[in-house]
């Protein structure tokens, strides 16, 4: 009886050990199998057909096997001897996913990077970027014909370059204006605003004469600076970034919270959100809560340019909506403040970077090739509308997002897209942009890594509410700038101020 | 020596119980212990082509943004402070819930109770906290509107941190109560029936069995899960107090913990080594206290001892 | 005692269980009408235990995935299950292991367990360890890491069975029985409340489970549910900002597609655990070793 169990037992372990093995023994014949079938291209020779393993956050659309196919039909075609592969991780986990298969070796070659959460820089800092430099010269030309050449100085560190930009959206001007119902401000007989009294009379104008239940609000868009309002004060143009560092236009770096026009936009929102125009709640307001304001058409105006999606469906959603994107103050000069959000840098582990690089240079030489890779196969996913324009016949679909890859050159727009959204960010402005001082600099944190980290996290905490009116400017500067203080604000600016110097030649 | 003979002998003598616990011995070197050694990251220069072996040693580096940070205190305070609220109210509800049900019959009525006490523990905290907003906000919220119908003030209790130590608490209770229920209750199932008869048939009432007969004896389990939470300790609950409080730095002077700390300080130029950093400061203190709640628990309780 | 005394005691005790027992029903209630609101009607009236208008499109959006949902449904029962039987299978046995009076070791044997729960080196090198052997891409990839076994149920089933009776072991061993035999023919079957306890805590991880999923394997054909309840869920919780929401139709499912994937997650282990309710039962094999 002994026996017999003890053998049982021994035999499943041993059935499980085997099942353990023979799986890693077919992965391992799957892996070799593919490497023989891709070898590396570093031979001089290079016959062989190079797969260039694209990993990004989001989900496979519908189809994505026919899509990524007719983009290697057309890599064959063009005897690019590349293939492409998009590996797809799920948005919730795409920090911790792509982290660990940097940390593990994990081969792959193209990754896109978002100045919003983890920067060029920070991964650099990390060894977790190829350079790619000297491949963007051999094997980049038409990459550089579409990327201008003043944004290659903030891809560039350590002097090498480390990511490609994503240039879908002219940066001047493009975020520092707000979204307004037009319809509205005509109905009740007022003028765009111009200054912070215009826009409390438009808030008050609102409440008052608001039909229907609820009450309208200002959505504020606050993980940003409140670049609209600045356009009021007479110091502009200015650079905030993270609403953390303040440099103006002749290259002095201070603490934001400290400056003049901190106080004057905190006193304003203060005013805002004690006559009830913010909401009460807004800190806590759940993901999503900007959007469903917006589309209920509760709203006094709503930060940014917010003119997503079509006219036709804002009208079902606000049936006589005009919305319109407006700046409050025209006459000042289009301002450009950073080069680029969004890019796609090859990834320290990639067996073959030059072929990623060859990729991207393939995108962007036509628009065919860039309708494939963005748009999916034409009469698909997609239908062609003339230049520029296009519809889906499934509005929820997305393959490869322009954000994420997209270029000014090649982008199309769904027709019934706003035209003013079309002239904000479409349309690539040459004269009339006043640079930031500060636009292609890049801060290296290293030597205050931790007063850095701790002050941006003390933004968050300290910042926000006298930001956003909550608590007001009196009650909380002191507290606030204490804090800020104790964790280190001070010498991150001195040190910034000593990187923009060198960086400036002063 | 001698202690690995004794061992040995010990394997010999009881070949079968080793043998028995084989899996998961081996379950937990290969998935638990194979991954300690990572831990050290936390002393070097995180790089991600350098890898484990070749990285650069710094020390406690990776520990200084963290230590030298103005909110340490009032973070490990409040990690503290709430998991030991957690623990123990958590504790409180489901004994008293598992002791009354017990006393109850086992009809269907019963049989739906308890199931329904499970119901919150499967609500994802990001749903949950959907839920806890409508009733909260101060615009249109459940509670406001009631005070308001009421003629009372309403209460802002997103601006407010004074109210987030109880509102975290009671939502940690609600979502969590079921699980130990269900663990209590099986525990209760086990216990001998002859001390039940035997206070009957003394004369003992409803309120005396539970207080004297059924809490005693689950106070071993209540032990042994109270020592593993300690062991915990020094974890905030992450995926509970980031989707509650989110962003909300209003209400950080009395929810923010370890975790959330962390996660905001090094979400834009952070680094997997600070993490860990701080992981191993989490695990180093939880484990002495473990051990050290165990050695009382030791001499006054031996059942209740975990190890 | 008089009758009346009784009555109302148990009275309140049923009040108190009751209450309790709205207290969790009633935010399900809301979840599940929400799953069924119409999203204009949320944007526009926010939540209601009677919404004005009533809509499937979160519903038919969950299930649009037709055979693929299909097929993982049959991967999540499947992982389930056999993951449910080979976890408790294993935890019993260590249980047994470490409450076995004669194992000298016991104590230390359940410290082994325990530091684990405390230190662990994190995700990078669970997921290096799994590369290494070969549970990636397979359905023992879904199975095995995590969640085969822990040490906290480890610790549920020691506590259980240090309570049965030592006499048991002794008899059994005076009668020639080995461990094993003790084990699976005396200790098992009268520690079942708190192993059917320990399978419904393993199989709520292998239901809820996507994580290994995520991590660990790329085909699609091997992916459980939760995968793609998940992938429905994150598309755009990424970006706080608008773009990533405007897309799509005038009023795209948000808040109504969260909770109907809550509702879909919850509702097959609701059914699991009134089903193991019979296993809550005394074993009947003590009354008959005492006599």
């Amino acid at each position: 009886m002994k026996k017999l169990l003890a053998t049982i037992i021994c035999c499943t372990l041993l059935v499980a050990g085997l099942a353990a093995c023979s799986s890693s023994k077919d992965n391992n014949a799957a892996q070799n199998g593919q490497e023989t079938k891709t070898p590396d291209t570093s031979s001089p020779k290079a016959e062989e057909v190079v797969t260039v393993k694209y990993v990004r956050p989001g989900t496979p659309p519908d189809d994505n096997a026919k899509l990524v196919q007719a983009i290697n039909d057309k890599l064959a075609a063009d005897k690019t001897n590349l293939q492409l592969e998009i590996q797809y991780i799920p948005s919730d986990v795409w920090m911790d996913k792509s982290t660990m298969m940097l940390s593990t070796g994990e081969e792959f070659d193209l990754m896109p990077v978002m100045e919003d959460q983890k920067g060029v820089s920070a991964y650099v800092a990390m060894d977790g970027l190829a350079p790619i430099g000297k491949y963007l010269d051999q094997y980049g030309s038409n990459i550089k014909k579409v990327v201008p050449e003043w944004m290659w100085e903030s891809a560039t560190m350590n002097g090498d370059i480390y990511t490609i930009p994503a240039y879908w959206t002219e940066t001047a001007n493009n975020n520092n204006n707000i979204t307004i119902r037009r319809e509205l401000l005509e109905k009740w007989g007022l003028k765009d605003p111009r200054t912070t009294d215009d826009l409390l009379n438009m808030a008050k104008v609102f409440t008052e004469n608001w039909e229907g239940d609820g009450k309208p609000v200002v959505i504020p868009m606050f993980n940003e600076p409140f670049t609209w309002l600045f356009q009021t004060m007479d110091s502009y143009p200015f650079s905030v970034l993270k609403d953390l560092i303040y440099i103006d236009q002749q290259g002095n770096v201070k603490n934001w919270l400290e400056t003049p026009e901190f106080k004057e936009s905190a006193e304003f929102f203060r005013k805002l959100y004690e006559q009830g125009y913010v909401p009460q709640d807004i800190l806590a307001k759940p993901n999503g809560w900007s959007w469903q304001q917006m589309t209920s058409g509760s709203f006094i105006w709503v930060d940014g340019m917010q003119l997503w999606g079509s006219e036709a469906s804002w009208e079902e959603r606000i049936p006589g909506v005009k919305l319109d994107t407006i700046y409050l103050n025209p006459d000042k000069p289009m301002f450009r403040e950073t080069a680029f959000r969004n890019s796609t840098a090859v990834s320290s582990t990639s067996k073959h970077p030059e072929a990623a690089v060859k990729f991207l240079d393939w995108l962007y030489t036509s628009q065919e090739n860039y309708d494939l890779v963005v748009y999916g196969v034409e009469g698909l996913t997609w239908e062609d509308k003339g230049t520029g324009l296009y519809t889906r016949p499934d509005p929820n679909f997305e393959f490869n997002a322009d954000w994420m890859i997209g270029n000014l050159k090649f982008t199309r727009y769904e027709v019934g897209t706003y035209q003013k959204f079309i002239d904000i960010l479409g349309t690539e402005k040459t004269e009339g942009v006043t640079n930031s001082v500060a636009l292609n600099f890049v801060f290296d944190s290293t030597k205050v890594a931790n007063e850095y980290a701790n002050s941006m996290a003390e933004v968050q905490r300290s910042i926000y509410p006298i930001k956003l009116g909550i608590v007001s400017y009196e009650e909380g500067y002191e507290a606030a700038l204490k804090k800020l203080k104790a964790a280190g604000i001070d010498k991150v600016i001195a040190e910034y101020q000593a990187q923009l110097n060198a960086h400036l030649g002063k | 020596m001698k202690n690995k003979l004794v061992f040995l002998a010990d394997v010999r003598t009881n070949f079968f119980s080793y043998l028995l616990a084989l899996p998961a011995i081996l379950f937990t070197l290969i998935f638990g212990y194979c991954t300690i050694p990572y831990m050290i990251i936390a002393f070097q220069k995180y790089n991600f082509r350098k890898g484990l072996l070749g990285s650069e040693f710094v020390g406690f580096k990776n520990f200084e943004f963290f230590f030298k940070s103005n909110d340490i205190v009032q973070v490990i305070v409040n990690t503290i402070k709430l998991n030991f609220l957690f623990i123990g109210f958590t504790t409180l509800l489901a004994l008293v819930i598992s002791v009354l049900l017990n006393e109850l019959s086992q009809n269907w009525m019963r049989k739906f109770f308890q199931s329904s006490f499970l119901f919150p523990y499967f609500m994802s905290w990001v749903v949950i906290s959907y839920m806890l907003y409508s009733l909260l906000s101060y615009d249109h919220g459940l509670i406001n509107n009631v005070l308001e119908w009421a003629g009372l003030k309403p209460l802002s209790f997103y601006t407010e941190s004074k109210y987030w130590t109880a509102i975290l608490v009671m939502m940690k209770m609600w979502k969590d109560f079921g699980l130990n229920v269900i663990i209590y209750l099986a525990v209760i199932t086990g216990f001998d029936t002859e001390i039940y008869e035997a206070a009957r048939i003394d004369g003992a009432n409803r309120w005396q069995v539970c207080t004297r007969i059924t809490t005693p004896l689950l106070m071993t389990t209540v032990s042994i899960l109270t020592i593993i939470a300690i062991g915990k300790i020094f974890y905030g609950d992450f995926g509970m107090i980031y989707a509650l409080v989110g962003d909300n730095g209003v209400l950080y002077e009395t929810t923010d913990v370890i975790d959330t700390f962390m996660f905001r300080t090094l979400r834009t130029v952070g680094n997997p080594s600070q993490a860990m950093a701080v992981g191993l400061f989490q695990a180093i203190m939880g484990f002495i206290l473990v051990c050290g709640t165990n050695y009382i628990v030791k001499k006054r309780f031996r059942e209740g001892a975990l190890f | 005692m008089s009758l009346k005394r009784i009555v109302s005691a148990n009275s309140l005790m049923w009040l108190v269980i009751a209450a309790v027992s709205l207290l969790c029903l009633l935010p399900l209630l809301l979840i599940l009408m929400i799953s069924f609101t119409d999203e204009a009607e949320i944007v526009r009236h926010g939540y209601s235990f009677f919404p004005g208008k009533l809509s499937l499109e979160a519903y038919s959006l969950l299930f649009k995935s037709g055979k693929q949902m299909f097929n993982s449904y049959g991967i999540t029962i499947f992982v389930t299950v056999v993951g449910t039987a080979a976890a408790t299978l294993i935890t019993g046995m260590a249980s047994f292991a470490i409450s076995n009076p004669s194992v000298r070791n016991r104590d230390k044997l359940a410290m082994y367990f325990f530091i684990p729960m405390v230190f662990s080196g994190g995700m990078v090198p669970w997921y290096m360890i799994n590369r290494a052997i070969g549970l990636t891409d397979n359905i023992l990839a879904l199975i095995i890491p995590t969640l085969l076994f822990s040490p906290f149920n480890l610790f549920l089933v020691r506590n259980y069975m240090r309570e049965l009776p030592i006499s048991l072991i002794e008899s059994a061993k005076l009668d020639g029985a080995n461990d094993v035999t003790i084990a699976f023919k005396i200790f098992f079957p009268l520690s079942m409340p708190i192993l059917a306890t320990v399978a419904l805590f393993y199989s709520i991880g292998y239901w809820n489970d996507w994580w290994n999923a995520i991590m660990l394997v790329s085909d699609i054909n091997l992916y459980p549910v939760q995968y793609f309840l998940m992938k429905l869920k994150s598309e755009a919780s990424m970006l706080k900002n608008m773009q990533s929401m405007a897309g799509g139709g005038a009023f795209k499912p948000q808040e109504s597609l969260q909770m109907a994937t809550a509702i879909i997650t919850i509702g097959p282990i609701i059914l699991l655990y009134p089903f193991l309710q019979r296993f809550f039962v005394k074993g009947l094999v003590v009354g008959s070793v005492k006599g």
